[in-house]
C-alpha cells in the first residue's frame, strides 16, 4: 500500500549476524611475566582494529576464558567488540586445559552464549598455551568435540615455547591450524594475525568453488581460507613456527 | 609495520614519483595498506599490496595497468590512475582520495559509524533527505551501467565498496582493483550475502550477471535496510555454517517476499526495517526486486539490467514527495484516477503532471529532468522543469521552463509558447509539448 506518510530514512541498524570469537587463554604460572604482558598488550591493540571487520552485517563478540588452577570468564556473557574493554590478565597456578574445554562445551549452546533468536556465524575458537595440561584435557576434548557449535567452528591454536603439540593438533584437528613461536618473540604478530584473519574469514568472503561444505558441521571451508591467509601472510615455505629461533629467551 | 615512511618516493610506471606524505598508513587490511601520497602536485591515495598472492601475480598487476591505460568508465570510480614500479617485491597503484566527510555504505546500514577514539563513540550516519538516498541509488546504478558498457565487471560488490556523501547522495565506487574484462577473474569471489547463487555454489566465476545480482542486493539494502534472503527459514538454522550458507544463499535461497513461497518471511523483532518499509514502496520497484531475487536467481539473464533500475529509480524520484507540512509519501496508486495527489499527513492535495508513466505531484519546488522531458535524452541530472510560486501573486503556482527550448502549452483549444526561463500557471487539463516528441499533461481532478 502506497500513499501513506512514513519516514523512509528512519531505520534500525540492519540485522546482524553474530560472530563470537572465543579465546581460551592459559594463565598458568609459566605464562607470568613477558608472555602474559604481550597477550594483554596485543589484545588491547587488536580489538579496535577488528571493530569494523565484517562490515555492517556482522556483530563481532568476544568471550575470553582463562584457565590456570581453575577457569574463569572475563565477562559473564560474550560482549560486542564495539564496547569490549580488555581486562588485563595475570598468570599464576596450574594448567587446567581440560577444565577449559568442559567450560567451553557448557557455554557453546543456544541456552548459554549462543542464544536465539540471533543468527550466528560458526564461532571462532582460539587456544593459547605455553605448556602441558595438568588435568585430563584429552578426555575433556573428546566431550567438547561432540558439541555441534564446536564442530562447525574455526579452531586455531597458538603454542609458545615447549608446549603440548599433540593436544593442540587434536584440538584444531589440523596441524596447519597450530601456529607456534619458539620463544614468544613473534607472539604479538601471531595473535594479531590470527585474530584479524579469523574475524575476517568468519564474517566475510569465502573462496568460490572450494567445496568442503558437504556436511552440516564442517568447518573445512573456513579452515582452508585461514590456511590460505597464513600462507599469504607468511609465505609458503616460511612457517611461522621457526622464524624466531635465535631470539633471546631470558628474563621470563 | 608500515612499508613506507613520510618522504619516500615511489617510482611510477608512467615516469615520475608518488611521494609519501604521512608516516602511518591511512588504513590497512588483508590485502595491503593505503598511504597518503602526493601525485602530480595534489594529494592522492596509494594502495600498496602486502598480500603475497597479489603482489606476485603478474596477471593481476597487468590488469591494473590495463585499467590505468583504459581510464575510468565514469568519474564516480576511485579508478587506478597510475601503477608503481616494483619496490621490495611488491607494487601499488595511485587513486583519488575520498572526500574526508564521506561515509561508508556499511556504516549507513549500521546507522552509525564507530569512531577510532578510546572509548569508541557512535556517530549517526543518515542521508539528509530521501532525494539524497535516491541520488545515491541512481549513481550506483549509473556507475555500473558505465562499467558494464565498456565490457568490464566489478566482481566483488559489497557494503565495503561504496563511499557516500550523506548531504548530497554523491557516491564513489572504491576498491576497483578486481575490475576486469567480463569473464576474467583473479580469484575474487565476493562477500557473503552479496554473492549471486552461482558464485556461492562455485559453478561460475563472477561476471556482469553476478554483478547485477550484487547490485540488486545493494539497492535492496539501501531502501529496505535488511537482507533479501534472511528470513524465518534461515533464522531456524541458528548457526550459519558454511553448509547452511551454501544451502540458504546458494542452493535454495528464498526471497523474503517471494510471491508464492512464504517460508522465509522476515521475522518481527529482527527484520523490522523491511517489514515496515516493503509495503510502502510502489509496485514497479518491488517487481524489479522480485524478478532479481525470484526469477533471476537461477536464470541469470532475467536479472534486471541497469537501464531498468534506472527508469524505475528516476520514476521513484519523481513520485516521492514532501508536503509543505513535512509529510513524506509516494504517489498513491489512485492518483491517476482522482487527478490529484493528497498528503496523507495533512490532507492537502496537489495537481499531478503525467510524464509518460510517471506521476509528478506539483508541490512547490518539484522538478522534472531532461530525461523525462526531452526525446532521446538520458540526462538524469539536468533539471528542465520546476514548480515555482508566482512572485507577484502569492499562492499561484506555475511550471517554470528551465530548458533551452520553447514549450508549447495547449488548454481547451488554446495554445501558447513558454520560453526558457519563463513560467506558466498550472491548470488542470493543460498539455505541455516539451519538444516535438515529448509531452506531459496536468490531470483533471475528478
Amino acid at each position: 500500500m502506497t500513499g501513506e506518510a512514513f519516514d523512509p530514512l528512519e531505520a534500525e541498524p540492519i540485522a546482524r549476524k553474530r560472530l563470537v570469537l572465543f579465546y581460551l587463554i592459559d594463565v598458568s604460572g609459566s605464562m607470568d611475566g613477558q608472555k602474559i604482558g604481550v597477550v594483554n598488550q596485543v589484545m588491547e591493540e587488536v580489538i579496535p582494529e577488528i571493530r569494523n571487520v565484517g562490515g555492517a552485517d556482522s556483530d563481532i563478540q568476544l568471550a575470553v576464558l582463562t584457565f590456570s588452577s581453575g577457569t574463569s570468564w572475563m565477562y559473564p556473557q560474550p560482549s560486542s567488540i564495539e564496547t569490549f574493554q580488555w581486562s588485563r590478565l595475570s598468570a599464576d597456578g596450574m594448567t587446567s586445559m581440560g577444565g577449559a574445554f568442559l567450560e567451553l562445551d557448557n557455554k557453546m549452546s543456544r541456552s548459554a552464549f549462543l542464544s536465539a533468536p540471533h543468527l550466528s556465524f560458526a564461532p571462532v575458537v582460539f587456544l593459547l598455551t605455553d605448556g602441558y595440561p595438568t588435568d585430563d584435557a584429552l578426555g575433556a576434548l573428546e566431550k567438547l568435540k561432540l558439541n555441534r557449535w564446536f564442530k562447525s567452528s574455526l579452531k586455531v591454536a597458538l603454542g609458545i615455547g615447549d608446549f603440548d603439540r599433540d593436544i593442540l593438533e587434536a584440538f584444531t584437528g589440523n596441524p596447519e591450524l597450530v601456529l607456534s613461536t619458539a620463544t614468544g618473540k613473534n607472539l604479538a604478530q601471531l595473535i594479531r594475525f590470527a585474530t584479524i584473519s579469523s574475524s575476517t574469514i568468519g564474517s566475510r568472503s569465502m573462496g568460490y568453488g572450494s567445496g568442503g561444505a558437504d556436511s552440516e558441521d564442517s568447518s573445512a571451508l573456513k579452515e582452508k581460507a585461514f590456511i590460505d591467509m597464513k600462507k599469504d601472510a607468511f609465505g609458503d615455505e616460511q612457517n611461522p613456527t621457526v622464524d624466531d629461533i635465535d631470539m633471546d629467551d631470558s628474563g621470563w | 609495520m608500515s612499508s613506507f615512511s613520510s618522504g619516500d618516493r615511489i617510482p611510477l610506471m608512467t615516469g615520475g614519483y608518488a611521494k609519501v606524505v604521512r608516516d602511518a598508513p591511512l588504513g590497512s587490511g588483508g590485502q595491503g595498506e593505503v598511504y597518503l601520497v602526493e601525485y602530480k602536485g595534489t594529494q592522492h591515495a596509494l594502495k600498496w599490496y602486502t598480500s603475497l598472492k597479489m603482489r606476485t601475480s603478474v596477471e593481476f598487476k597487468e590488469n591494473i595497468r590495463k585499467n590505468v591505460y583504459d581510464g575510468a568508465p565514469s568519474e564516480r570510480f576511485a579508478w587506478p590512475l597510475d601503477v608503481t614500479e616494483d619496490v621490495n617485491g611488491s607494487f601499488g597503484y595511485v587513486m583519488r582520495l575520498l572526500p574526508k566527510d564521506n561515509e561508508e555504505f556499511s556504516d549507513f546500514l549500521r546507522t552509525y559509524r564507530i569512531t577510532k577514539t578510546e572509548p569508541p563513540r557512535r556517530v549517526p550516519v543518515k542521508f539528509a533527505s530521501f532525494p539524497c538516498l535516491i541520488r545515491a541509488a541512481i549513481q550506483v546504478v549509473d556507475s555500473f551501467a558505465a562499467l558494464h558498457r565498456v565490457g568490464k565487471s566489478y566482481q566483488d560488490l559489497n557494503d565495503g565498496g561504496i563511499s557516500m556523501d550523506m548531504s548530497t547522495g554523491d557516491i564513489i565506487i572504491c576498491d576497483c582493483d578486481n575490475i576486469a574484462p567480463d569473464r576474467t577473474n583473479f580469484g575474487i569471489a565476493g562477500k557473503q550475502g552479496y554473492m549471486a547463487p552461482e558464485i556461492v555454489l562455485g559453478t561460475k566465476t563472477p561476471d556482469v550477471y553476478s554483478d547485477r545480482f550484487s547490485l540488486a542486493v545493494i539497492l535492496f539494502k539501501l531502501f529496505f535496510r535488511d537482507d533479501p534472503f534472511w528470513g524465518a527459514k534461515v533464522c531456524k538454522c541458528c548457526n550459519l555454517t558454511d553448509y547452511n550458507y551454501r544451502k540458504y544463499y546458494g542452493e535454495e535461497p528464498v526471497f523474503i517476499y517471494h510471491p508464492t513461497d512464504s517460508s522465509n518471511r522476515p521475522v518481527e523483532g529482527i527484520h523490522d526495517n523491511v517489514i515496515r518499509m516493503w509495503g510502502r514502496y510502489p509496485q514497479y520497484l518491488k517487481d524489479l526486486f522480485t524478478r532479481a531475487f525470484v526469477d533471476g536467481l537461477k536464470e541469470t539473464s532475467k536479472r534486471p539490467i541497469e537501464i531498468e533500475w534506472m527508469s524505475a529509480l528516476i520514476r521513484l524520484r519523481s513520485e516521492s514527495f514532501m508536503c509543505s507540512c513535512g509529510g513524506f509519501s509516494f504517489v498513491s496508486d489512485d492518483a491517476e484516477k482522482s487527478g490529484e495527489c493528497t498528503c496523507p499527513k495533512c490532507g492537502r492535495s496537489y495537481p499531478v503532471l503525467m510524464l509518460g508513466k510517471t506521476r509528478l505531484p506539483l508541490a512547490k519546488d518539484a522538478v522534472a529532468y531532461s530525461c523525462q522531458t526531452r526525446f532521446g535524452s538520458d540526462d538524469f541530472e539536468k533539471i528542465t522543469l520546476k514548480v515555482v510560486e508566482n512572485r507577484l501573486k502569492q499562492g499561484l503556482m506555475g511550471l517554470k521552463n528551465l530548458d533551452d527550448c520553447d514549450w508549447e502549452v495547449f488548454l481547451d483549444g488554446t495554445r501558447k509558447s513558454v520560453q526558457p526561463d519563463k513560467g506558466t500557471e498550472i491548470v488542470p487539463g493543460m498539455r505541455i509539448e516539451f519538444d516535438r516528441k515529448t509531452s506531459g499533461t496536468v490531470l483533471r481532478r475528478n
